[in-house]
């Protein structure tokens, strides 16, 4: 009795309205099938079949800048007249030709003509034309397969798998040009190559590399790291380099990398892994050790082989001694469902600034010292040469970026970062609104805040704030 | 008209991914037209390289963009949901997950080559009259499918296939949720590397009512692919 009901019921309630339902989403095709645009026979879907033509990538972009100064700073920045504006055009492309199927030669480069002013006396401003050959190479792969590339020329060459610190990345110091925006994936585009032999053999599931960085020049003074025309090798074949890696598809999503680099009489070791957690999330870690001096020592070591100051003494306390030195990024990039992309760091640089050093850091111009110029262009001097090698100044860092690509309309794009050094909680924060005018025009604002206390590590800096315009137009 | 003998919805589906995809190892251009509104708003082209792994099932796929000229050259691996991403202008290659969108507002699912069949369970639903993409009725096949492994980019797809051809007409997508995502329309069926293959995709977005994308498929090409090429390192090496 209780099945009959249950028929009756069905037939009645349920039926009716899963054919309504169904009716309703038949409905709903239709109106889907109303908004198919008619292909126009002026322009069709175009495919694109010339494989190996040149291709240029070749754009010109125009940023202008404003930063606001700060007045008064913990530790005064001796000398120069700290600019309010400038302003920034470039041309900028990463050309290359394939003339025959086996040799590619890759060129990247870009000519910018870089202007800044203060407000108060535009006759103090400063303008150059600098270039920048950040890679001239040619590759060849001597057999059909491409299992063997012989690689010669100014190259690029970029290891690991962490987002903001690369550990492994043996070859980033002293490579990044002038940059308007902290995101590293911008950082990662505009840095020198080096000059190279490297060659590089594919097995089915993994690879092998060598090569080798002749010393070419001499140490460049990090006050003298400008542009102009200069290839600047002093900056990136300054000294005899080689380096060994590895990778291997284990199966299971297990594919470490291992590197292992040689710098004047000093080895050092990293690792890379990374691991997916289902179609959202991503894991990497990446580490490196190797011997050496922490960053005070090193830097004024540099500083006298460059002849910035006569001796090594540091106004902070330090034993200069040579040990085995960590440097570790772990991280978490996760995408919801709404294509929100979060990304989370840890950045360990067992090298950079201790809280002890901080303290130091600001103390030491409260000491008495007849020559107060000299220590503060010293305490400076460490901060400019962590930056110019691409080093964490301090030792733990944290960093944090969201983004999320056509929001709040089409072709916007927003991110947002933050660097955190965790000593004295400062941070350096970004904020980037892009919008895609057209397939080739770009605009971007960018406003970035160096946030914390007066005596922090962002707090201490000479910009406390900084807008930017900029337009990249591709040719 | 009489009823067909309804055929188990696994092989149906089995039967659709070899239309969609060639069985050997091949290289075709996938060129995406976003429309919004009915007007043209974006477009860009894609080289896919696509092999099927005998050990998985499932195809592993090495794409590289052609146009538009600000993304030209990157490129991005996809083999199950391990997923690299290249960019030349910075040599840098970046893991990123399945769920992070390259391709303007279609799904990396839907401009690569994937193996339904492995990655969900089919399930038939019966024996329906649609309407396809050239509002032409066809006899098909109402299939549903569930996720069944990690690589699964979608919870849910409906699918309809032609009853005598096997050819696929139209899917719907889903989200975890439950929530209508987009319909597909599979038209211009033209024979392509040994079969005949839908050469067109029309995607109508349901959650922004005004993108629909249209996905045309050319220049299919037979190619041995060495596996050492689907390797993230070999990423920037692609000839």
């Amino acid at each position: 009795m209780k099945g009959l009901v249950a028929k009756v019921l069905f037939s009645m309630v349920a039926l009716p309205l899963l054919q309504a339902v169904h009716a309703q989403e038949a409905a709903d095709d239709d109106a889907a099938l109303d908004r198919i645009p008619g292909e126009s026979a002026e322009n069709p879907p175009r495919s694109d079949t010339s494989r190996n033509a040149a291709s240029s990538g070749v754009y010109v972009e125009e940023a202008a800048q404003y930063l606001q100064n700060r007045s008064a700073l913990p530790v005064p920045l001796p000398g120069g007249i700290r600019p309010r504006w400038i302003n920034r055009l470039f041309i900028d492309g990463h050309p290359h030709w394939q003339p025959v199927q086996s040799v590619k030669v890759v060129v990247s480069g870009r000519v910018e003509y870089y202007r800044q002013d203060t407000a108060d006396n535009v006759a103090t401003g400063t303008h150059t034309l600098n270039y920048d050959l950040r890679e001239a190479f040619l590759a060849w792969a001597p057999d059909a397969q491409r299992r063997w590339f012989i690689d010669f020329g100014r190259i690029n060459v970029r290891n690991g798998v962490a987002y903001a610190f690369n550990p492994t990345d043996f070859f980033r110091k002293q490579s990044v040009v002038d940059e308007v925006s902290q995101d590293p994936n911008a950082l990662r585009n505009n840095r020198l190559g080096t000059v190279m032999v490297r060659v590089q053999h594919f097995m089915d599931r993994g690879t092998v590399a060598v090569l080798y960085a002749p010393k070419l020049d001499s140490e460049l003074p990090i006050d003298g790291m400008t542009s102009a025309w200069d290839p600047q090798l002093r900056r990136t074949n300054a000294h005899h380099r080689s380096e060994f890696s590895a990778a291997y598809d284990f199966g299971h999503d297990i594919d470490p990398q291992v590197v292992v680099f040689h710098e004047g009489n000093a080895w050092s070791y990293g690792l890379n892994l990374t691991r997916g957690f289902g179609n959202q999330t991503t894991a990497y870690v990446e580490w490196s050790v190797g011997r050496r001096s922490d960053l005070i020592a090193e830097a004024l070591q540099y500083a006298v082989r460059t002849g910035t100051f006569a001796d090594a003494s540091s106004p902070i306390p330090n034993d200069g001694a040579k040990r085995p030195n960590n440097d570790l990024a772990a991280g978490l990039s996760y995408t919801t469902k709404a294509n929100i992309n979060l990304i989370f760091e840890y950045d360990f640089h067992q090298a950079g600034f201790t809280r002890a050093d901080w303290s130091h850091w600001f103390a030491a111009p409260g000491v008495s010292t007849a020559e107060p110029a000299l220590r503060y262009g010293k305490l400076w001097y460490l901060r400019g040469y962590a930056a110019i090698q691409q080093e964490p100044l301090a030792r733990d860092g944290l960093f944090v970026r969201v983004a999320k690509d056509d929001w709040p309309i089409p072709h916007m794009s927003i991110s947002g970062l933050s660097i955190v050094e965790t000593a004295r909680w400062s941070s350096l924060t970004q904020t980037d609104v892009s919008y895609r005018v057209s397939s080739r025009l770009q605009m971007e604002g960018i406003f970035q805040a160096a946030v914390g206390r007066a005596q922090s590590s962002f707090g201490s800096v000479p910009v406390g704030r900084n807008y930017i315009l900029d337009f990249q137009l591709y040719l | 008209m009489a009823a067909s003998a309804i055929p188990e919805a696994r092989d149906v589906l089995a039967a659709v991914d070899r239309i969609r995809n060639p069985s050997d190892s091949f290289r075709f251009v996938n060129s995406l037209v976003e429309y919004r509104h009915g007007v043209e708003d974006d477009r860009l082209s894609l080289q896919v390289y696509s092999k099927l792994d005998p050990n998985t099932a499932q195809y592993r796929n090495l794409a590289r963009y052609e146009k538009p000229p600000r993304d030209a050259g990157k490129m991005f691996l996809m083999n199950g949901n391990v997923m690299w991403f290249y960019d030349p202008a910075a040599s840098a290659k970046i893991r990123i997950s399945p769920q992070q969108r390259l391709i303007g507002q279609a799904s990396n699912g839907d401009v690569l080559s994937v193996n339904l069949a492995k990655d969900f369970q089919a399930e038939m639903i019966g024996e329906e009259a649609v309407t396809d993409g050239d509002r032409k009725r066809r006899q098909t096949w109402h299939l549903n499918l569930t996720a069944a492994s990690a690589g699964a980019i979608y919870a849910r797809v409906e699918y309809w296939v032609e009853v005598d051809t096997n050819y696929p007409v139209k899917a719907r997508f889903y989200s975890d949720s439950g929530r209508k995502l987009k319909v597909a329309y599979y038209l211009d069926y033209k024979p392509q590397l040994g079969g005949i293959r839908p050469t067109e995709v029309i995607i109508v977005d349901e959650v922004d009512a005004s993108l629909v994308t249209r996905m045309t498929f050319s220049d299919y090409e037979k190619l041995p692919i060495p596996e050492s090429w689907l390797t993230y390192e070999f990423l920037g090496r692609l000839p």
